[in-house]
């Protein structure tokens, strides 16, 4: 059961990277082809802008719950770091309370807009498309970082976790540093092997 | 009453361990739910119409590019140049390493990942080369912030969306600075290094200059391609910025092979390549060459090297644009309870003169440099300074400079100083060693903060060269 559930969890995890990875790398080819479309062929579309402003959009609002899940994003700790467990966990709690209020008022106010959009049926100024449909990812983001939060709650009431983490932007460039030193390191280590063998 | 519950609410969210976007975020909402007109609807409509910013859309693309250069392959070869330039000099290796980071800042638009990227490598060679650990500390701590004041930088494009400066402008604004807060970080260890009979290295001669230039020009030239396309007009900011990134992409997966699939074959260098057609008339080893570059094209975006480094660079685009989509609902809040009009009256009313004011402002940002991200910082204080600055008749781009170089200070001063926590953990020091090692070393960038504050001339003279005088 355990198992099937971490298998499960990684491939949402790598479902997430993807989509991450793909609306990104959309965004550098759109906007890059549109200079190579200046320059080499003198054209251009008038919807490249739009569907960039929307890939960005989608994978930010998209990204936020996925930054959630990896304790990315940034805070300030050194006044919660000053109290005991418990105190942590009061204060913590208060602090995932807020998270789930804001996402909640923004869901609402998402939808209503939706509604709205829905209702008088308009659509994007350049793509072909209704806006709903660009704008349908705020919603999403937002149940999204809902359930996120939910878990981080989740964890916290049932003992698992005593606070919210925050992001440590020093510890990542860290981190990202020496995995990468670590890495190499390996490879070299086995490419001497491969000699002395 | 209004802005005290905003603030408030604001400020007790951040305290009790709230991420910095949903405290800026939730504070805003409620404000405008206890006290405007406006509907909920609106409000998400704001969040998302943040990415529809054209401006702001450069941050990512910078954020892939300088993840494309940051591995330790480019750092060492900027590095093995820098040291070859001004390592024969007294105290040479620690200017070499305020240098690299010189360069390495026009590559990567963020301060801790330089510190990271050539603190890491020089440090031990510094301490190894009979430097004191602290002195080492205490050098790349502060030349690390060059990362945000030398162009491209991620902070100057978040403080160009805010008051709808040019970008262009800005980055130029930044070069002359960035040149005189390196130098002077320079005479500094130069004149340290007198005093303290520090060690030099042997020169390297003019050939190793030469060919640890022509090694580090295709990462050099990434700042080449942003500023001389932005001038030449050839495309906009974030075009630029999204060329930057192909461009990386290119470089390190092609020319450098750090990473992707061709890591494991080094490149056979252009001479080899060259002689061996020129002498024997033998084609051989450039079509291995080609046909190694073209198998290598279709595999290198799908590699899982380049998937990391996007996926790395989203993470900090995500994080980075969670807080200021916040932050701009935040100041949006501020500008419709007409906050900066009322500092305003207020500032002039009381005549002040515009240095005296820019005196208010450097305390201002100094203090407020400690507690929070540098975006977030810019784009609330933006908004109220703008004006003031206007009417006081302090051109826009002197002090979006001010704003960057107070930045890079706040950057240095605990508890929220991140260059002070990444030195520290590279070299081992704890916060309150590495603080007092980074100590001389910011009383110069303090002594740089007046120079760039009360002559004007040093940000404005090279955009009002190359563009013209601004018209207000």
């Amino acid at each position: 059961m355990v198992k099937n559930q971490s298998k499960l969890m990684k491939i949402i995890d790598k479902a997430e990277e993807g989509f991450i990875a793909f609306l990104f790398s959309a965004m550098v080819i759109v906007t890059f082809s549109q200079v190579v479309a200046r320059y080499m062929f003198n054209s251009g579309a008038v919807w490249a802008l739009e569907l960039t402003t929307y890939l960005f959009a989608w994978l930010v609002l998209f990204g936020i719950s996925y930054g959630v899940k990896k304790n990315s994003h940034l805070g300030v700790d050194a006044f919660v770091k000053l109290f005991n467990n418990s105190g942590r966990h009061y204060l913590g709690m208060v602090a995932v309370c807020a998270c789930l209020l804001y996402g909640g008022i923004l869901l609402y106010g998402s939808y209503e807009y939706l509604a709205k959009l829905i209702q008088f049926d308009i659509y994007a100024e350049d793509l072909p498309i209704p806006l709903w449909m660009p704008m349908s990812i705020l919603p999403i983001g937002m149940v999204l970082l809902i359930f996120r939060f939910s878990q981080v709650a989740y964890r916290m009431l049932t003992g698992q976790q005593i606070g919210l983490v925050l992001g440590d932007e020093a510890a990542d460039a860290m981190r990202e540093y020496l995995d990468n030193a670590a890495i190499e390191g390996a490879i070299e280590r086995e490419e001497k092997n491969k000699k002395g063998s | 009453m209004e802005i005290a519950f905003l603030f408030i609410i604001m400020f007790t969210l951040l305290i009790i361990g709230t991420p910095i976007a949903v405290s800026l975020g939730l504070s805003s909402i409620l404000t405008i739910l206890f006290f405007s007109q406006d509907s909920v609807a609106s409000i998400a409509l704001k969040l998302f119409e943040t990415m529809e910013h054209y401006t702001l859309l450069a941050i990512p693309f910078f954020i892939l590019s300088s993840a494309f250069l940051s591995t330790g392959g480019v750092a060492n070869r900027l590095i093995r140049f820098a040291i070859n330039c001004v390592g024969h000099l007294r105290g040479g290796l620690a200017m070499a390493s305020v240098l690299a980071c010189m360069f390495f800042a026009a590559v990567s638009g963020s301060s801790p990942a330089t510190v990271v990227a050539i603190g890491s490598i020089v440090i031990a060679g510094m301490v190894r080369a009979g430097y004191t650990k602290e002195f080492a500390a205490g050098v790349i701590c502060n030349s690390g912030t060059l990362g945000i004041l030398i162009p491209p930088s991620i902070v100057m494009v978040v403080y160009a969306a805010a008051t709808d400066v040019s970008v262009g402008r800005l980055f130029m604004a930044g070069v002359i600075p960035g040149l005189i807060a390196g130098s002077m970080l320079m005479v500094g260890i130069y004149i340290a290094a007198r005093v303290m009979k520090m060690p030099k290295q042997p020169f390297a001669g003019i050939k190793e200059i030469l060919l640890s230039f022509m090694d580090a020009f295709w990462g050099l030239m990434l700042v080449g391609i942003i500023m001389g396309g932005i001038y030449a007009g050839i495309f906009t900011p974030t075009e630029a910025a999204a060329v930057a990134a192909v461009y990386a992409f290119i470089i390190s997966i092609f020319m450098y092979r750090d990473m992707g699939p061709l890591k494991d074959k080094p490149h056979p260098g252009f001479k080899i390549v060259a002689t061996s057609i020129i002498k024997n008339a033998d084609f051989k080893p450039l079509m291995a060459e080609i046909i190694l570059i073209v198998k290598a094209i279709p595999v290198a975006p799908f590699h899982k090297d380049t998937i990391r480094v996007l996926i790395d660079a989203s993470k900090v685009t995500i994080m980075l644009l969670f807080i200021v989509a916040n932050a701009m609902l935040f100041a949006h809040v501020l500008t419709t309870e007409r906050i900066p009009h009322a500092i305003t009256n207020t500032i002039l009313s009381a005549g002040f003169a515009p240095w005296t004011f820019l005196i208010i402002v450097n305390i201002m940002l100094l203090i407020a440099g400690n507690f929070m991200e540098p975006s977030a910082i810019l784009l609330i204080m933006a908004p109220i300074l703008f004006p003031i600055a206007m009417e006081l008749g302090i051109d826009p781009i002197h002090l979006g400079i001010i704003m960057v170089v107070n930045m890079e200070i706040g950057m240095l001063t605990p508890p929220v100083g991140l260059n002070l926590f990444v030195t520290s953990g590279i070299t081992g020091m704890s916060i309150l060693e590495v603080t007092k090692a980074a100590l001389p070393w910011l009383g110069i960038l303090l002594v740089f903060l007046m120079l760039v504050t009360y002559i004007p001339t040093i940000s404005t003279f090279l955009p009002n060269l190359l563009f013209g005088k601004q018209i207000m």
